[in-house]
């Protein structure tokens, strides 16, 4: 079976980001000239995806918004002459079919899921968050639909961890499968390196089959008492094959916090073509002063 | 003797396109992009707020929303910060609503382009006769006295018809901004005239002005005057520049020296650079942020 639909999980209060997030989500924070979340929009349909799932909640309507034809805005520019950044504002809302579903239940990273299973229906799909993006060749949700095509199972994908991500982030428990694919037994949330079943982290995609929907409604909540996607997977493997992919030429950009978020705009504002050789010049003046 | 008025309320246009930023600014004005955690406009009213101003009039377009719901209660959100325990963020966010009045106009699209169109807009608002401040929604300004208040200084002392903050300005730069033509022997920085936008090798000086403004209703008299006989400048706009020259030939017109920094988050580059200097001024991010600028190959 093909994999058509992307859920987006954009519900959050991005609190990290207030007083900026009361108005505006955090998946709008702009990196260069886009909203973070329009990187992870066009991800998917770089890999295939035709119907975006965007699961948002009350203070998200801007995200809807932005994804829509804009009459106003597009009556001024073409008075003005600005023909590009017409084409460009009308092509963010072409380049797929969105669907918003508002977020209902309980605290967690899993509640989104749930949320989605009646627009999801009966099928396969793809799961990615929406305040952190890849750039990878090719995409990374791709490398996750090719595994997934192939094997027909679930597919979560994988980056090797260093340091601190021992403590952060979610460690695979696997067995060799084949090259770069593994078997997944479950995922153990911050082991640190000691406990680490090995050293590949989940990051951040997801494509699951339709059985993870009855999963997540009877999940209990874990961990500071909210319900976690990850409990769901690792139920998952317990009743049928699920897979880790690590990713290839994948580099991972998170705007989840401030700190992150900025090293981010250097990075896209570095590479820019027009101004990113003025950039490096202040940069270089603003750091040896 | 007539009583000196007081300075309470500072007028921000918002109003621009920020078609440079596009498509992020496709739903929101530019001057909602975050410079940290806050919209530059707040910043923006901050400095208005430390300054004394009681007022703060917003003159925005169709679409912005946003700015309105920045600076309104969020009964919702404060709940659930509230019930997360997150005591610091609810504070910020009660803030943003509390520490002024806000009062905002539309700027309809029957009305002339220029930085000098939301004067029209604003003339039923500022009493007769009653100096106010104007600021343009793009530019910042860190300064150990806030900008906005070194001109309601200069104001007092000297009660002109209008006040301009400048700042000097490197040449290749100067083409972006309007110039001022400082009045021979004047001790209280009196100008002759205001020009927009010329070659830098034509610029009358290296102080550009830039947008911080001490008005009175003169300046709002001018505007409608200009506007009355068709009489736009450059870009066939009606530019505060073209205002200040047309005053200053018969009223004192001050171009104020800031002491500070104006940075302005116009385009992309200068908003980043922009961006960069407040990050790295931040207690909380700055020094893991230097050095991760540090480590880069530039």
């Amino acid at each position: 079976m093909k994999v058509t639909k992307a859920v987006i999980p954009a519900a959050g209060i991005g609190s990290r980001f207030l007083p900026w997030s009361k108005a505006i989500p955090k998946e709008m924070l702009p990196v260069a000239d886009k909203p973070a979340i329009q990187y992870v929009v066009e991800e998917c349909v770089q890999s295939g995806i035709k119907d975006i799932i965007i699961v948002t909640s009350w203070h998200k309507r801007a995200i809807e918004d932005y994804f829509d034809y804009l009459p106003e805005l597009e009556w001024r520019l073409k008075k003005q002459g600005k023909k590009d950044k017409l084409k460009q504002i009308r092509e963010v809302a072409e380049m797929a079919n969105f669907i918003f579903v508002r977020q209902k239940g309980p605290y967690g990273n899993a509640t989104p899921v749930l949320s989605s299973r009646r627009a999801v229906g009966d099928e396969p799909f793809a799961v990615l968050w929406g305040d952190q993006f890849f750039v990878a060749k090719p995409p990374r949700l791709l490398q996750c639909l090719k595994v997934f095509e192939k094997y027909q199972s679930s597919v979560v994908s994988g980056i090797k961890a260093q340091g601190e991500e021992f403590y952060k982030r979610g460690i695979c428990d696997i067995e060799d499968f084949k090259p770069g694919i593994f078997k997944l037994k479950g995922i153990i949330e911050k082991p640190g390196p000691q406990k680490a079943p090995s050293d590949l982290a989940a990051y951040g995609t997801y494509v699951l089959t339709p059985a993870i929907f009855p999963i997540l409604e009877k999940l209990k909540p874990g961990r500071d008492g909210e319900i976690w996607l990850v409990d769901a997977i690792t139920k998952l493997c317990h009743k049928e094959q699920v897979l880790a992919v690590e990713l290839k030429n994948a580099h991972l950009y998170d705007v989840g916090n401030k700190l992150n978020y900025h090293k981010t705009v250097i990075d896209f504002m570095l590479k820019d073509k027009e101004i990113g050789s003025k950039m490096r010049k202040y940069l270089k003046s603003k750091l040896c002063s | 003797m007539e009583v000196m008025k007081k300075i309470t309320k500072a007028v921000i246009a918002v109003a621009g396109y920020g078609t440079r930023f596009l498509p992020a600014t496709k739903n929101q004005p530019k001057e909602m992009l975050p410079i940290i955690d806050r919209p530059i406009v707040q910043y923006l009213v901050e400095e208005a707020v430390a300054s004394g101003i009681k007022d703060i009039i917003l003159v925005t377009r169709f679409g912005q929303s946003a700015l309105e719901n920045h600076f309104d209660t969020n009964l919702e959100l404060e709940i659930q910060l509230e019930k997360n325990g997150k005591r610091k963020a609810l504070e910020e966010v009660r803030h943003t609503y509390r520490m002024a009045n806000f009062i905002y106009i539309r700027q309809g699209r029957h009305l002339p382009y220029g930085n000098a169109t939301p004067l029209i807009c604003i003339k039923n608002i500022i009493g007769k006769d009653e100096p106010f401040a104007y600021m343009f929604g793009d530019d910042l300004v860190k300064a150990k006295v806030p900008c906005l208040k070194q001109l309601m200084d200069v104001y007092y002392k000297h009660q002109p018809a209008a006040i301009l903050a400048v700042q000097k300005t490197p040449h290749e730069e100067l083409n972006r901004y309007a110039t001022v033509r400082y009045k021979k022997g004047t001790r209280i920085n009196q100008i002759e005239e205001a020009l927009e936008k010329l070659p830098a090798d034509e610029a009358p000086s290296d102080m550009a002005q830039f947008g911080r403004f001490i008005f009175t209703s003169k300046v709002i008299q001018q505007a409608e005057k200009n506007v009355k006989n068709g009489k736009f400048g450059k870009d066939n706009e009606l530019w505060v520049a073209d205002l200040l020259n047309e005053l200053a030939k018969k009223n004192v017109v001050i171009a104020q020296p800031i002491e500070g920094k104006w940075m302005t988050t116009g385009d992309p580059l200068r908003y980043m650079q922009t961006m960069v200097e407040f990050a790295l001024d931040r207690k909380d991010i700055g020094p893991k942020f230097a050095k991760y600028l540090k480590k880069l190959s530039l």
